[in-house]
């Protein structure tokens, strides 16, 4: 089902609050080159193809901006998201608070499991004069959350843009991994749903594992590079 | 040979264009060939059966050709006479021809294939086809470039419209760039006004601006025709024949200016007001030609040096003679034919740069020191090769006397042998970087041992005494084979020995080899052999081939036959083969293919005279790539003009249209601001087809309407901005400056397109400030002036631009600062010219300012939002009269009580239709208040922020439905009676698709998909496989997988009302401001400095969301239940109090009520989908028992399960643990 027969389809979710340019971000990276004009509006607007350590893998970028005030359309996207960046203003402390809580909301829907790949991203690094969040700070919270990977980026220099997707990536590919090893169960061969199984499939497939609804014991994740 | 000595410069001076019009960056190219284009334009065809001769579909090919270096040039100008079609009547042909070029033709390039052919449209003839780029070169000039951009532009919208649709044409935005592009040309010559200086002293610039001016009156015209023509019923055929005799106007526009510009900087540069530009563009280039010069001649320079200043002198004269300024028609075609004889054109074309004598003097001192350089050297030699080569082909596909044979493999050798010491000469010099140059050479030695022994092979078998063999097919094959497997790795060779120069620097070198001197004694002697009949028999075979080519181009790429692929991969080199004339003149000597019949052997097959074919017409053209002299013998054939008859007869025809569209113009002018259907008489020309495709403009200027010109002239003199302006395929403005912008909302000759105007007035303010718009909107009033046939209908526009943005477009915010400069406008400015209108613009302000005053402003006077011109009217509900509700008696005092605070009244009481029906009409209220300005703020995502509110309250209406969802279904601490209500909501949700209220299905969907609902595995197995498979097709209808593609689709064919999901356009919205940068450059200007313009497309593209919302802002015809809206309303009001909390304390209440594994006190019922059936009646309130028991338990059941939370306290202590990790 997925088309060109790529490997891969991941779902990335892009969230955070208001005004911390994660729309720049996601058009930044989905854009690659320049283009005229940008359309947001067709089916491909958000998909791109990337090299993960040498595995051709299909992004689906699923971008809450402009949506953010639809708290109840965050679910919707996370759900469906295989990883996560969550995007802070560097020049703002509020948007760091205020993915605490999202986070939390994330580590529930995905079931409890501490481990769901998530990048920290501190953007508008461009911006140091009115920088508000210490590289410190962020690291620690980064660090709270069981260490994750922290980047500060810079859509509008295009700096680290596409690699914290990338990261987020590798942190999936590794999940789905550990996970395939873990199982070796015929009934999940993509791991974390990576394979393009249809949305209908994977709710199943959630409304499954939500019966056990506790941490799985995957504590032995490789620390972030 | 005097003559021929000049030819020889001439093309040696091309050898500069290479870089350019040869290596394009496919990548650069700015348009497709791909639509045919009825008329003039060959299209497809052309490019499909053409390009095998040429194509490089060989891999070896691609690897070899040179990195591109250059810009794609989208104009060429003819430097040689180029023929294909000298003596052939063509049939059916005529499609996959190459064009035939006059030097001095300008081209508009629409692509150019890797090995040099362009396909282009020669501006002269208004001929489409393929042309050898070699032959041309790349043109621009600073004081052109606005005009051949809009030329470009102009080009590749029409190619759009012919298949998609005319709208383009009602209005003259096309014209308008052209018209621009001359002004912009006049006023940098200083030419603009009639009495200006120049114009005055100079006779050949006054004619010529005149001769520009009429062209231009008569585009203008016919564009005027067009535009009428479009606008009546009968369209059909004659726009098609309307649409080409517009596109032939603007190729004689472009015609006449670039002879404009010959005629100027020629005239201009004798009277001493050298422009310094144009020199010092040319300076760089100029050493590198001396250097080439130097080469290759072996003739006295003086006789054509001499010739050439005199050319120089007259030949501008005499090209734009052509034009007609000098000569009548019929003496026309002598003139021509007589310049081919002395060709002298090319240098007379750098005329434009003031540089030929500049260029001249130098040849002779430089002309003997760096003949010797390496790069020189080689392709002199790899082109001796190659025209040997191609000849000795030629030879076996002709059947000449094997004689001959001999002579020419000799020459082969000698050829090839001064190249590889060339070669070898080069890999001595840098030797630690060409292992690649020396596997080539090895190669290339090969095949030429190859060739030989083929050739010894052939003659072994011979038994006859004469020396004549007979060749038998299969030999003669293998050696066409031979040999095009040599050319192919004579071009590695070369190529290869090419980049290494490149990379290790040229050099000279100084002990020619020896076999080069031979080689240019053989050179001579072919020089003169080549015949007259020579290269038009050789075309003949071209054309053959290409009606071959149809039927074998299907062939050509799989592994094909041998013959196939020798024959391809020949003229694959042709790439760097670059000359043949030589073999040109070898199938031409003294026994023509034709008359050689008697002799043949055998009749040639099919394909190989196709592979002679195609390699002789790539000799006789791309021959001409110009390595050396030779070439510069295809240009002495020079046929005379054929076209010099049908010059008079359109003259005529011109003469007759102009004197009567000329009426046409004064009428028009009458019909005040409704310039798009002015009502005059019709114009007895323009159903004509024979009169419209007339087009030589030479006659007009003989016809000397000057009434026309005068009003080409006036529209030249207004300003303009039309340059700023750029346009999209699709013909919508792209970009534009603001004062460009502005005069593309008022211009004179139609009224402007409806979604360009709401588009600006909807985004504006965010490029500019509405006291600027004003200002230019009044700036704009004054500088065009109150002439009839333009002022006055612009400035009618421009009082109706007022008049609409106090009316309709009104931002009451953050226009009030507008509101004085309008007035004063309206005053001082407009009223003295148009009372009236000053009038009526003043009390409409007045009464703007009153509803300041009195507080009622909120929105604009006369139509509200969403009534643009857009939106989409709701009378399809006409019909209908509205639905009564489904609501009892009994239900509306239930939830009567239940609002003033009495026992709840539970959701499954209520009718799904109903409830679905009030909830969207409390979604749509707010909804169809949403104004652009806050859609356009893209700051409804902000926290804390005041504007936006309405977006706002949609998203926080949504939320708090999702949470009233949530907390419904969650509520009960029976698993039955949680699935009864998810079947309940997602019964609301089906009649919500029904009512095409697509925002709250979302809130709904997306609460029964949440974790916490989709957890309860105990309920979901009581919910039954009919409510599942429903919620499933209405999941299928909003994922959002795809950019939430099947929604959007969904909403493509819109039927009003509706409420779209906001969500999805808030991010459409939020992206085309991330991912569009606010200005644009415009493109390709060729006097230097990028200049940037707003982007206007992103704000089109925004505009476009917006009015998308927008024409769905109708009224639902229902009726209102208040008591039911009240009771949402209360419920709504709850949840947003503690929105904050509820993602988490649902979270606790679905651990509460289903605790994960399998809690001993979590009661399994036992019966599963019988159960639910019996449960079935329940939900039907309005059945009476049903309702009773429902009433009886669920009297306590409320939404909230917060006073439940309160008594439940042990399992919270597990949820909270699960939220610290």
């Amino acid at each position: 089902m997925s088309r060109a027969g790529y490997q891969r389809e991941y779902h990335i979710a892009v969230i955070g609050s208001g005004g911390v340019g994660k729309s720049c971000l996601t058009a930044q990276f989905v854009q690659g080159v320049f283009i005229e004009s940008y359309d947001p509006t067709i089916e491909d607007s958000y998909r791109k193809q990337i090299d993960v350590d040498g595995r051709q893998v299909m992004l689906e970028i699923m971008d809450t901006a402009g949506t953010e005030q639809f708290t109840s359309m965050r679910e919707f996207y996370m759900r469906d998201a295989h990883g996560f960046l969550l995007v802070f203003s560097i020049t703002s402390m509020s948007s760091l608070h205020e993915l605490a809580e999202l986070r939390e909301q994330i580590v529930q829907i995905k079931g409890g499991d501490p481990n769901v790949p998530i990048v920290l991203v501190g953007n508008k690094s461009d911006l140091e004069e009115d920088r508000v969040v210490t590289r410190s700070r962020a690291f620690q919270v980064s660090q709270a959350w069981g260490g994750v990977p922290y980047y500060e980026t810079s859509a509008r220099r295009r700096q680290n843009v596409s690699e914290v997707f990338v990261d987020v990536c590798r942190q999936i590919i590794r999940k789905d991994l550990s996970r395939a090893r873990r199982d070796r169960g015929p009934d999940r061969p993509g791991g974390g749903g990576g394979d393009s199984r249809s949305t209908r499939r994977r709710r199943r497939r959630q409304r499954n594992d939500d019966d056990e609804y506790e941490p799985r014991e995957r504590r032995s994740r490789c620390t972030i590079l | 040979m005097p003559g021929r000595t000049m030819e020889n410069h001439a093309v040696t001076l091309v050898l500069q264009t290479p870089p350019d019009s040869h290596d394009e960056d496919p990548s650069k190219r700015r348009r497709r060939p791909s639509r045919i284009q009825t008329g003039f334009n060959t299209g497809v065809a052309i490019q499909v059966q053409m390009t095998p001769p040429a194509t490089p579909a060989s891999p070896q090919d691609t690897v070899e050709s040179q990195p591109p270096q250059g810009l794609f040039h989208n104009y060429l100008r003819a430097f040689y006479p180029f023929d294909p079609m000298a003596t052939l009547t063509v049939s059916d042909d005529s499609l996959l021809m190459t064009i035939s070029l006059q030097p001095g033709d300008l081209i508009l390039v629409h692509s150019v294939h890797a090995n040099g052919w362009a396909d282009g449209t020669v501006l002269t003839s208004g001929e489409r086809g393929w042309l050898p780029t070699n032959y041309c070169e790349a043109y621009d000039h600073p004081y052109l470039g606005n005009l051949l951009n809009a030329m470009t532009q102009f080009w590749d919208l029409l190619e759009e419209s012919e298949d998609t649709n005319l709208s383009t044409f009602v209005r003259q935005d096309y014209i308008r760039g052209l018209i621009a592009g001359v002004r912009y040309l006049l006023e940098h010559t200083d030419c603009l006004h009639r009495d200006a200086l120049l114009v005055q002293q100079h006779t050949g610039i006054r004619r010529m601006r005149k001769g520009l001016l009429a062209d231009l009156s008569t585009l203008v015209q016919i564009a005027k025709n067009l535009q009428e023509t479009l606008s009546e019923p009968f369209a059909g055929d004659v726009i098609h024949y309307l649409l080409e005799d517009v596109m032939t106007k603007a190729y004689n526009v472009v015609t006449r200016a670039v002879g404009f510009v010959d005629m100027w900087t020629k005239e201009a540069a004798e009277n001493r007001r050298a422009i310094s530009e144009p020199h010092g563009r040319q300076d760089p280039t100029t050493p590198l030609n001396v250097q080439r010069l130097t080469i290759d001649t072996g003739v006295s320079l003086q006789a054509g040096t001499r010739d050439l200043i005199d050319s120089a002198k007259y030949f501008p004269a005499a090209a734009n003679g052509r034009d007609g300024e000098h000569a009548t028609a019929s003496a026309e075609g002598e003139h021509n034919s007589a310049y081919a004889r002395a060709t002298p054109f090319s240098t007379a074309f750098s005329s434009r740069n003031n540089s030929v004598a500049h260029r001249l003097s130098l040849v002779k001192p430089e002309r003997a020191a760096c003949s010797l350089l390496a790069s020189e050297k080689l392709a002199e030699i790899h082109d001796t090769c190659i025209s040997h080569i191609g000849a000795f082909i030629g030879h076996h596909l002709h059947s000449r006397p094997s004689s001959e044979m001999v002579e020419t493999t000799e020459r082969i050798v000698k050829a090839c042998k001064s190249m590889l010491a060339v070669v070898d000469a080069v890999y001595i010099h840098g030797a630690q970087r060409s292992t690649l140059i020396w596997q080539a050479r090895v190669d290339f030695q090969m095949r030429l041992e190859d060739l030989i022994n083929a050739t010894k092979g052939v003659f072994n078998f011979s038994d006859r005494d004469d020396g004549n063999v007979v060749i038998m097919p299969a030999q003669s094959n293998r050696l066409i084979t031979v040999a095009t497997s040599l050319i192919r790795t004579a071009g590695e060779c070369a190529s290869r020995t090419r980049i290494l120069i490149e990379q290790i620097g040229n050099f000279e070198i100084n002990t020619l080899p020896g076999p080069v001197a031979n080689t240019e004694e053989a050179n001579g002697t072919a020089i003169q052999s080549l015949r007259q009949p020579a290269q038009p028999q050789s075309e003949g075979e071209s054309r053959k081939l290409t009606s071959l080519e149809k039927r074998l181009s299907g062939k050509m790429l799989p592994p094909p036959p041998r013959l196939h692929q020798g024959a391809s991969s020949a003229i694959d080199t042709f790439d760097f083969a670059l000359d043949s004339p030589a073999g040109v003149s070898d199938i031409g000597t003294p026994v023509t293919p034709f008359s050689a019949g008697p002799q043949k052997v055998l009749p040639p097959l099919p394909t190989q005279r196709g592979s002679a074919a195609r390699l002789s017409q790539a000799t006789a053209i791309s021959g001409a790539t110009l390595r050396s002299r030779r070439s510069s013998r295809v240009a002495a054939v020079s046929p005379v003009r054929k076209d010099s008859v049908g010059i008079s007869i359109a003259g005529s025809a011109d003469t007759f249209r102009s004197g009567t569209r000329d009426s046409g113009i004064s009428v028009v002018s009458e019909v005040s601001t409704r310039a798009t259907t002015p009502d005059h008489t019709k114009e007895p020309i323009s159903p004509d087809p024979a009169l419209l495709s007339s087009f030589n403009s030479l006659s007009s200027i003989r016809s000397s309407t000057t009434d026309a010109e005068l009003e080409a002239e006036t529209r030249l003199l207004q300003r303009t901005y039309a340059t700023e302006l750029t346009f999209n395929k699709d013909g919508q403005v792209s970009g534009g400056s603001l004062p460009a912008l502005v005069e593309q909302l008022t211009t004179h000759d139609a009224a402007p397109d409806p979604v360009f105007v709401s588009s600006f007035f909807i985004t504006f303010r965010m490029f500019t400030t509405p006291r600027e718009f004003a200002g230019e909107l009044i700036a704009r009033f004054e500088y065009i002036g109150d002439s009839k046939t333009v002022g006055a209908p612009v400035r009618l526009r421009i009082y109706n631009m007022f008049k609409g943005w106090l009316e309709t477009y009104w931002n009451a915010e953050a226009d009030k600062l507008a509101l004085g400069d309008i007035r004063y406008f309206a005053l001082r400015i407009l009223k003295p010219h148009l009372p009236c209108a000053g009038e009526r613009l003043h009390d409409l302000l007045r009464k703007v300012s009153a509803s300041y005053h009195n507080g009622t402003i909120a929105g604009p006077l006369v139509s509200g939002v969403g009534k643009t011109s857009m939106s989409i009217s709701s009378h399809q509900q006409a019909g209908r009269s509205t639905p009564e509700p489904a609501v009892t008696r009994s239900q509306l005092g239930a939830l009567r009580t239940a609002v003033a605070g009495g026992p709840q009244c539970n959701v499954l009481e209520l009718d799904t239709l109903e409830l679905a029906r009030q909830i969207t009409l409390i979604t749509s209220k707010i909804y169809c208040d949403i104004r652009p300005e806050e859609l356009l703020s893209l700051e409804w995502n902000m926290k804390g922020t005041r504007i936006a509110r309405n977006v706002r309250n949609m998203s926080a209406l949504n939320t708090d439905l999702a949470n009233v969802v949530g907390d419904s279904i969650l509520a009960p601490d029976d698993a039955k009676k949680r699935a009864l209500v998810i079947k309940h909501w997602s019964k609301v949700a089906f009649h919500l698709l029904e009512l095409n209220n697509y925002d709250t299905l979302m809130a709904i969907m997306c609460t029964i998909n949440s974790s916490v609902v989709m957890r309860l595995k105990r309920t979901w197995e009581l919910v039954s496989r009919k409510t599942k498979g429903r919620l499933s097709d209405i999941n299928a209808v909003i994922d959002h997988s795809r950019n939430y593609a099947s929604l959007r689709r969904r909403l493509e064919q819109p039927v009003a009302p509706c409420i779209p999901f906001v969500g999805i356009y808030l991010t459409d919205l939020t992206f085309l401001d991330a991912g569009n940068p606010r200005r644009r450059e415009l493109p390709g200007t060729a006097s230097g400095k990028p200049v940037s313009v707003i982007n206007f497309d992103k704000y089109a593209r925004m505009a476009k969301v917006v009015s998308f919302l927008q024409k769905f802002q109708v009224p639902y015809k229902l009726q209102a239940v208040p008591e039911m809206q009240a009771w949402m309303d209360a419920h709504l009001q709850r949840m947003r109090v503690s929105n904050e909390e509820m993602v988490t304390e649902f979270h606790r209440r679905s651990l509460i009520i289903e605790p994960k594994r399998g809690d001993p006190r979590a009661p399994r019922p036992a019966e599963s989908k019988k159960g639910d059936d019996a449960l079935c009646p329940e939900e039907r309130p309005k059945t009476a028992s049903g309702k009773e028991r429902l009433e009886t338990f669920l009297r306590h059941n409320t939404f909230s399960f917060k006073s439940l939370m309160d008594v439940q306290d042990m399992p919270t202590a597990d949820a909270g643990a699960e939220r610290q990790n």
